[in-house]
């Protein structure tokens, strides 16, 4: 082992320092997340509905909500199935014919549009991926939902959503709702036949500064 | 079904990586795409967001998963609006989308389940530009892995200065 003279060795050649932390930066925590996982759905069976309720815990923290989900049907048919969504506010899950909906649509060779007001659903999607269609293949989507805990507007939601499996559908869809209550609650029904295993829903806050 | 509800809520869209091209590129990949963010938690989806200047008008934007360019294995549906015409096609081979102009072009990509391996992985795509149009696109890339990387290419440089950044975000 080599041996070092202790003049040349650090213990000499030492700098003073007035402060604890010694030359180096303090620790400065992350800054607060501004977007949130809440929850989520992952389905390990094919229930009927999905349904988020008591969302008016986050009514103090978060400005705006989104969902994104990744879904396939059980439907085994030869047509795919429609995507549904309700909301309600106190609780309890508005049925009433309070929804209007519109959706601009490409299918791979034409551009289409349409809307229906009096509705009690948005159809976010009306070619969600059946059980019989490619497999492993799955339709899937970004819904923002705008305000939802404002007591002074209408809810309404955009969501960006597409498939290429049987068959290919890419749309840009918007939904009102007609209430002014805040939102606690934002329920998922498919059309024909129920969601199938593995289909996933998550819940994501933006916050209010 | 009532879903698992995170309390506290888990932060998250937290940025991957951001590239600012200082010389013109043929292409940017991201790798080494990790499986958990800078906070331990596991990543679900992707997003890329970019904003680029092509070097030359005509070349759409392509984009392939864990270097696979194998054309057989990217189903698309995509449709566009510019302004006086729309149109919808299945031209597929990549990721793509056909935002064609010497302009600023923004494209947004969002990775559904990028880190599943039981699924093909579904990519939305949105690409605007005010001298081109706008457009939406549903792509698929047939294969089961988890996304590991990413990469971009126009069929012409990408010009300096443009900006390509990649979160992720957990569920």
């Amino acid at each position: 082992m080599a041996i070092t003279k202790l003049s040349a060795s650090g213990v000499v050649n030492f700098v003073k320092y007035r402060s604890m932390l010694a030359g180096n930066l303090p620790y400065e925590p992350p800054a607060p997340s501004a977007y949130d996982l809440l929850e989520t759905e992952i389905l390990t069976g094919s229930p009927a509905d999905i349904q988020f309720s008591s969302l008016g815990a986050y009514s103090s923290i978060y400005q705006h909500l989104q969902i994104r989900f990744v879904i396939r049907g059980s439907r085994t048919g030869n047509s795919a199935d429609s995507l549904y969504m309700r909301m309600g506010t106190g609780g309890s899950v508005d049925s009433g014919s309070n929804y209007a909906w519109h959706y601009l649509r490409g299918n791979g060779s034409t551009v289409s549009s349409s809307a229906a007001s009096s509705q009690s659903q948005m159809m976010l999607n009306l070619n969600a991926a059946a059980a019989n269609y490619t497999a492993n293949a799955y339709t899937a989507g970004v819904i923002d939902l705008l305000d939802p805990f404002e007591t002074t507007k209408f809810s309404t939601v955009r969501c960006l959503t597409g498939q290429t499996t049987n068959e290919n559908s890419i749309y840009l869809s918007s939904g009102l709702w007609q209430n002014t209550g805040s939102v606690t609650d934002i329920l998922f029904t498919h059309q024909i036949s129920p969601p199938a295993v593995g289909s996933r829903y998550s819940l994501y806050g933006l916050k209010a500064a | 079904m009532s879903p698992t509800v995170y309390s506290p809520p888990v932060g998250t869209y937290t940025a991957l990586a951001t590239t600012t091209l200082s010389s013109d590129a043929a292409s940017v990949t991201f790798g080494s795409i990790p499986a958990t963010d800078s906070n331990g938690n596991t990543i679900r989806d992707l997003t890329l967001i970019m904003d680029y200047n092509p070097a030359s008008a005509g070349a759409s934007g392509k984009a392939y998963i864990n270097g696979d360019t194998t054309s057989g294995n990217y189903t698309r549906c995509m449709m566009k609006g510019n302004g006086s015409s729309t149109s919808s096609n299945t031209n597929g081979g990549s990721i793509r989308w056909e935002v064609q102009t010497l302009d600023d072009v923004m494209v947004q990509m969002h990775f559904l389940d990028a880190k599943a391996s039981d699924r093909h992985k579904t990519v939305l795509v949105r690409a605007d530009s005010a001298a081109d149009g706008t457009e939406a696109n549903a792509c698929r890339w047939a294969n089961t892995d988890a996304i590991t990387s990413i990469t971009v290419q126009l069929g012409t440089n990408l010009l300096a200065g443009s900006t390509l950044s990649l979160y992720a975000v957990v569920s």
